[in-house]
């Protein structure tokens, strides 16, 4: 990168938050993805003064720019492909007001989710969103990617909550989509299309969102079962009962002995474990809830429950669940987490395919699948050593056995609540079709005429893509 | 690309020299998974906002040394010693990666090889001339009893 | 028109299904918004391989086309500005398919909101967005505008629950946007892009959504007071207590006047009403949530309050709300214009009072009477008048500058909660969002359709048009 184009940089944000070091760019190669690429310069804006500058800069010469949060994407979306500078938001991380009476929030980008929850907490209200890197997830990373989490079927995914956007678009200008009020419609719902726009169109300055009341009681249900048809009909009973649970998790065969192991509790024989979660401000109707989604599962016929009354109790409930990751990251090398979503009727099926992929490739990759039983949105989680050249080819074989013939077929999405990114580029072309790619990149267009945010990822290019070696 | 590309780390023979790293922790650099649940309290992160001065930063600074894509630099030292080993990144791991040990062992095998930084020289004058750290007198080490 | 374009029409949808009856065209001529255009032609498809057909013949040649459902639309949005195609989507209003394990429904544009409510009720399922015209108004209209209703605040509006639409572009391609999975960001979010878009983008021919289970008990609680300023409080306190209410209305001194003569009920005098309704599956807990409403609400000191314990009461303290409209349209000279606008829920009191002062401003030429969604900040404000006498006329437009430029926009709102820009709020799209944003919204417009054929010259995306 040009000296004079630093120096520019250096103008605008003080030598201080300007960095070439290798070091630097090393450690913002790569997110949680497998992939790598190296930038030209890290840049720490402070305002959304200094982004503009910044986007009114990298315009002007043609530069790409890739905003980025505490990077634990896992779709490679971060990732600066083609050199050029990242926008590190680290420093954007005020909150800047709470109104009480209207119940809105306004952020910066920078914030932390759990940080911002912590905010709400005294007040009684909470963000619901709430993926599971929530203790490191910035709230601008979770607008990019429109991240959702356990929580998700009951109180939706991030775009939910975004009621209002500030953001600079290439070339410097600022503007706000949405409204400060609850409704709005006169705009095209820009706001929503800013939302799991991954960066790609421009870059958010500022997010207004609604909170929610903090539940008081929580009423938890676990279940085993000996097959995962049953499992599967469970889910679907329970979706069916009339309540809308807070939690609908599921555990397949091999997370549950992983995790099981892990934190040394014996657990019985099962093909996957169900956890029910209700949750709300009215003590009887949790109570009453968990109740109807027991009754549900109940006719599902599960080889054995536990109904978790006490908070010690619930929180052994959720141990396993919250020990998959975890376990499953100690026992190999590489550990990456996919993302995919099924209609929930074909979770058993999907389930039973997705277990025979390892077969297919060797066996030189295992997989521990868990994931978001209620809304059909399944993490199978791949374990093998990124090093070895034919272990990495089995996994890459591999997650196109999975989104190919077990998500694709079954009407299913390649990605629920990680994004495309690098990670799932080649994909999508199947999953939307051509002609909506072309519109994809013709409103891409609109807004980033010189393809300078975040250029050539999986959105919108589909498999025009670029994919770095790794 | 970069231009910055650049990224010609060590050779093999120079890596190796890195032992405690490449004996003991080369596996786990990789294992990071760079979910940040490390960086997000990290207080070196907190004091310098840059992701190199963070336990995310550090243990992939070691993954630089051990995969050939970093070297040594007044730069890197400075973000490796700024880790005050508080822990906190080996609490919050999820991998159950022995973060601390990992950036200890990259800071041993820097300093053995000559890469620390001035403050280091001065504790180790300090330690041959007093027999510790801080500069003081050592028979004034017990002062602080006779104030009862 | 040419003939030869006629020819084809009846060559796609056939001869039955093509009028150029100037009765037929009229008919077509008008929403519920005073502002009238004339098609040349009036076509019925009957499948999005016709609609496919029509957008590609139409766009060949230029020829604007106005999708249009039941014309309930309050902003002008379907008429034929510029002549030519009106999609008329009557015939396409199957229910395709409900997955009942799924919990996901398919139809055509063409379903009336209420039909779909009918068909679902048997299952214990509703589809929850309820505008005002739900007995008449369809899906795909629905869609277009991005419907709300009484209860958005808890149910949230139309886009909250479509998951992925089928849209005929122009030119005549198929698109389906977004998944049959729950949670999917595989694109950018084209779905709720064209939720709302008014028919400028392409032709909705199929429309996926979820349902949700129908709320088996229901409870009200009615409150008066004799100051705005006392229902606001009490607005931000329900609000603040942790119950999302199913329903939070408001309405005014003029309009409950005006309801009360109409209904013949005796209403307390006041300044302003308020209902809030709690629902659910759980007797309990409606039960609960209901007298966690009354509690929050009664600390703003209402004169007067009622808690609808029967089927019978709670009938009887919704016969006002739902007499507004009605009242209002028959004691008006000739014209009653529903307007919508939205402000952070604070300021509705503030709002309310501005709202009253305007006759005054504008020679007494219309009146307002003011009710709505109190518990989302989205008011109602209802104008009589006579459109045919032009002084008066002109007041109301006057009086729209007023309430949208010097009421709603200053105080953060915005010029349309859930009605939509249409013709009626064209040109404050502007002062709402500034020139840069119109200029992205055009942009985009022209990504879906660069011959701006699809319901051309609108407010949305085009921000100033004289009508």
């Amino acid at each position: 990168m040009r000296e004079e184009i630093l120096r520019e940089l250096e103008k605008i944000v003080g030598e201080d938050d300007v960095s070439t070091d290798p070091v630097e760019i090393y450690v913002h190669s790569r997110d949680s993805a497998l992939f790598q690429g190296f930038a030209d310069v890290i840049v720490r804006p402070e305002s959304t003064e200094e982004v503009s500058q910044i986007l009114k800069l990298a315009n002007d010469y043609k530069i790409p720019v890739y905003p980025r949060g505490s990077g634990t994407s896992i779709c490679g979306g971060p990732i600066p492909v083609l050199g050029g500078i990242v926008l590190a938001m680290y420093k954007m991380n005020r909150i800047i007001e709470f109104d009480r009476e209207n119940l809105m929030v306004t952020v910066e980008p920078g914030v932390i989710c759990d940080d911002l929850n912590e905010f709400l907490a005294p007040y009684g209200y909470f963000f619901p969103p709430d993926p599971g890197s929530s203790n490191a997830a910035t709230i601008g990373g979770m607008v990019g990617h429109n991240a959702g989490g356990m929580l998700a079927l009951k109180y939706g995914t991030t775009k939910d909550w975004i009621q209002w956007l500030e953001v600079v678009l290439p070339g410097g200008k600022v503007i706000r989509t949405g409204s400060n009020t609850l409704k709005s419609v006169s705009d095209y719902d820009l706001t929503k299309l800013f939302c799991a726009s991954e960066g790609t169109l421009g870059v958010v300055t500022k997010i207004g969102m609604r909170v929610a009341p903090k539940p008081k009681y929580y009423r938890t249900v676990l279940f085993y079962f000996d097959d995962l048809r049953k499992a599967g009909n469970a889910i679907v009973n329970v979706r069916s009962s009339g309540v809308v649970p807070a939690a609908l998790e599921i555990i397949d065969r091999i997370s549950m002995k992983t995790a099981g192991e892990y934190t040394g509790m014996d657990l019985p024989e099962a093909e996957a474990m169900l956890i029910v979660q209700t949750d709300g401000l009215v003590e009887e109707q949790v109570q009453r809830e968990i109740e109807i989604c027991f009754e549900a599962a109940k006719k599902a016929e599960p080889i054995e429950w536990m109904m978790a009354e006490t908070e010690e109790e619930r929180n052994k409930a959720w141990a396993i669940r919250k020990a998959c990751f975890p376990a499953l990251a100690r026992k190999a090398i590489t550990t990456i987490i996919e993302d995919m979503c099924v209609p929930i009727t074909k979770i058993p099926d999907a389930l039973v395919e997705i277990q025979k992929i390892p077969e297919r490739v060797n066996n030189l990759v295992s997989i521990g699948t868990y994931g978001h039983a209620g809304d059909g949105n399944l993490h199978p989680t791949f374990l093998f050593d990124e090093r070895d050249p034919e272990e990495r080819e089995a996994f890459f074989k591999a997650t196109k056995i999975l989104y190919d013939e077990v998500v694709l077929p079954r009407g299913g999405s390649i990605t629920g609540e990680h994004g495309i990114g690098i990670a799932r580029s080649k994909y999508i072309p199947k999953q939307l079709g051509k002609e909506t790619i072309e519109l994809m990149k013709g409103i891409k267009k609109v807004f980033d005429p010189n393809n300078i945010m975040n250029p050539m990822k999986g959105k919108p290019y589909g498999d025009e893509a670029i994919i770095p070696e790794i | 690309m970069s231009e910055v590309k650049e990224f010609k780390g060590l050779s093999k023979e120079e890596i190796k020299k890195f032992e405690f790293l490449s004996d003991k922790y080369a596996d786990d650099t990789f294992k990071c998974i760079r979910c940040s649940y490390c960086q997000a309290k990290c207080p070196s992160w907190e004091e310098f906002g840059w992701v190199s001065h963070s336990a995310r930063g550090r243990i992939q600074t070691a993954r630089g040394i051990v995969e050939g894509k970093l070297r040594p630099s007044e730069y890197m030292l400075r973000a490796v010693f700024t880790c005050n080993m508080c822990d906190y990144c080996l609490l919050k791991c999820p991998a159950g990666l022995p973060t601390t040990d990992i950036i200890r062992a990259l800071k041993h095998d820097l300093a053995k090889q000559g890469y620390y930084v001035g403050v280091h020289k001065k504790l180790v004058e300090r330690i041959q001339k007093y027999g510790n750290p801080y500069g003081e007198d050592p028979a004034k080490r017990a002062d602080w009893m006779k104030e009862e």
